[in-house]
C-alpha cells in the first residue's frame, strides 16, 4: 500500500530499474527555488530531455514531475511532445495541538477538543 | 422513521450491502505510457461516484498504481478530493501482483466502494491483472483500454505485440487525444484496432475535455 513519505528528505540521486525494456527513472529531492521560478526553468529542461531520448533513438513513455510550495502543487507531464502543466494544488494546514487540564472528565475534554476542531468553517 | 444515526439513504446502502454482500465492481484502466489514463479517470470518477447512493461515504476508490518510486499521479488525485490508494516501485500485473490482492482487499474491508478504479502502469497488461484477481475475488472485473492516437503509429510500428497485448481483453477501447490529429488519422486507428479486435467497442474521445456520460455507460 501507500508508502509513507520520508519526512527528513535524504537527497540519494536519481534511482534507476528496469521494467519491459523501459528505463524507469525516479527522482525526490528539495531545491532553493520557488515554484515560480521551477514552472519557468522545468519544461525547457524537460523538452531538451525528450529530446536526448529521441536522439539516442529511444520512445518517451512519460515525463512526470509533482513541485509543490507551500500548498501550492503543479504537475508537469510530456509525452513526446508540449510539456502540459496541471494545477493540483491541496491547500491543507498542519496542526499539531496540545492543551493540558487538570478536570475529573477526561471524556468531555476530548469532545470539547474535537468539537473546538468541528466548529471551525473548513 | 429512519434508524438513529441513519439517514434513509445510509439505510439503504447498509441493507444493498446485506443483500450483495461486500460486492464491488472493478474496473481496470489500462494502456500505454502517456495515454492518457489519469487524465480519462479525473472524469469517470466523478462519473460513477454520480451513480452509486447518495449516502455512500466512498462511493468510488482509485488503485493507483506506479512503476516509478514516486506517486505523482497519487498527487494530483488526491488534490481532486478522490480516495486513493497507491502501489509504487513495481507493476501489479508481474513484480508487485502479490500486493494487489492485499490491497484491493483492504480497500473492501476500509472503504467498501461501490466502484474500485484501478490505474495500471502504462507497462502493464490488463489481462494478467484480471486473471490475477478473479482467481482470489468474485467480484465482477471489467478492462477499458486507452490508446494515444497521436503516438500509435509509431507505438504500433516500434512494439506492436506489447500494444497488442494490452489491449487484447478490454470490453472497450477508447482512442484518445483525438483533437491533436486528423479525422483521417483516427479512421485508421480505429480500423488498425477493428482488424486486430473485431466487434470491440471503440470510442474516438479526448480526455482532456468533457466527456459526454455515454462514453462511460457501458462500463457500469
Amino acid at each position: 500500500m501507500r508508502n509513507t513519505r520520508n519526512l527528513a528528505l535524504v537527497d540519494t540521486g536519481p534511482q534507476l530499474k528496469q521494467h519491459e525494456g523501459a528505463w524507469v527513472c525516479s527522482y525526490e529531492t528539495e531545491l532553493p527555488i520557488t515554484m515560480e521560478q521551477a514552472q519557468q526553468q522545468l519544461p525547457p529542461l524537460v523538452q531538451v530531455l525528450q529530446n536526448q531520448i529521441d536522439s539516442a533513438g529511444g520512445i518517451v513513455g512519460h515525463i512526470k514531475i509533482h513541485i509543490s510550495e507551500q500548498g501550492k502543487a503543479l504537475v508537469l507531464s510530456a509525452t513526446g511532445g508540449e510539456v502540459n502543466q496541471i494545477d493540483c494544488s491541496d491547500i491543507r494546514l498542519a496542526v499539531d495541538f496540545t492543551a493540558i487540564a487538570i478536570l475529573q472528565d477526561g471524556e468531555l475534554f476530548r469532545d470539547s477538543v474535537e468539537s473546538l476542531f468541528i466548529a471551525l468553517d473548513v | 422513521m429512519p434508524m438513529a444515526g441513519f439517514d434513509r439513504k445510509q439505510l439503504q446502502g447498509v441493507f444493498r450491502k446485506a443483500v450483495l454482500g461486500a460486492s464491488m465492481r472493478i474496473i481496470i484502466l489500462g494502456g500505454f505510457l502517456g495515454s492518457g489514463k489519469t487524465t480519462f479517470l479525473m472524469q469517470l470518477v466523478p462519473f460513477l461516484a454520480q451513480q452509486c447512493d447518495a449516502g455512500e461515504k466512498y462511493p468510488v476508490v482509485v488503485l493507483e498504481n506506479e512503476i516509478s518510486m514516486t506517486d505523482v499521479d497519487t498527487r494530483l488525485l488526491e488534490s481532486r478530493k478522490m480516495t486513493v490508494q497507491s502501489i509504487t516501485a513495481g507493476c501489479i500485473c508481474c513484480t508487485s501482483s502479490a500486493q494487489l490482492e492485499y490491497s484491493v482487499e483492504t480497500i473492501r474491508r476500509e472503504y467498501a466502494p461501490q466502484y474500485l478504479v484501478i490505474e495500471a502502469t502504462g507497462m502493464a497488461f490488463p489481462d494478467l491483472i484480471q486473471e490475477n484477481l478473479q482467481e482470489r475475488v468474485d467480484d465482477p472485473i471489467v478492462i477499458a483500454a486507452l490508446v494515444d492516437a497521436f503516438r500509435w503509429k509509431r507505438l504500433k510500428l516500434a512494439m506492436p505485440d506489447f500494444i497488442k497485448g494490452q489491449l487484447c481483453r478490454a470490453s472497450s477501447i477508447y482512442i484518445n487525444k483525438t483533437d491533436l490529429v486528423s479525422v483521417r488519422c483516427v479512421e485508421q486507428v480505429i480500423s488498425d484496432i477493428q482488424k486486430l479486435f473485431p466487434e470491440r467497442a471503440v470510442y474516438p474521445i479526448c480526455a482532456g475535455k468533457p466527456l459526454d456520460d455515454a462514453v462511460f455507460r457501458h462500463l457500469l
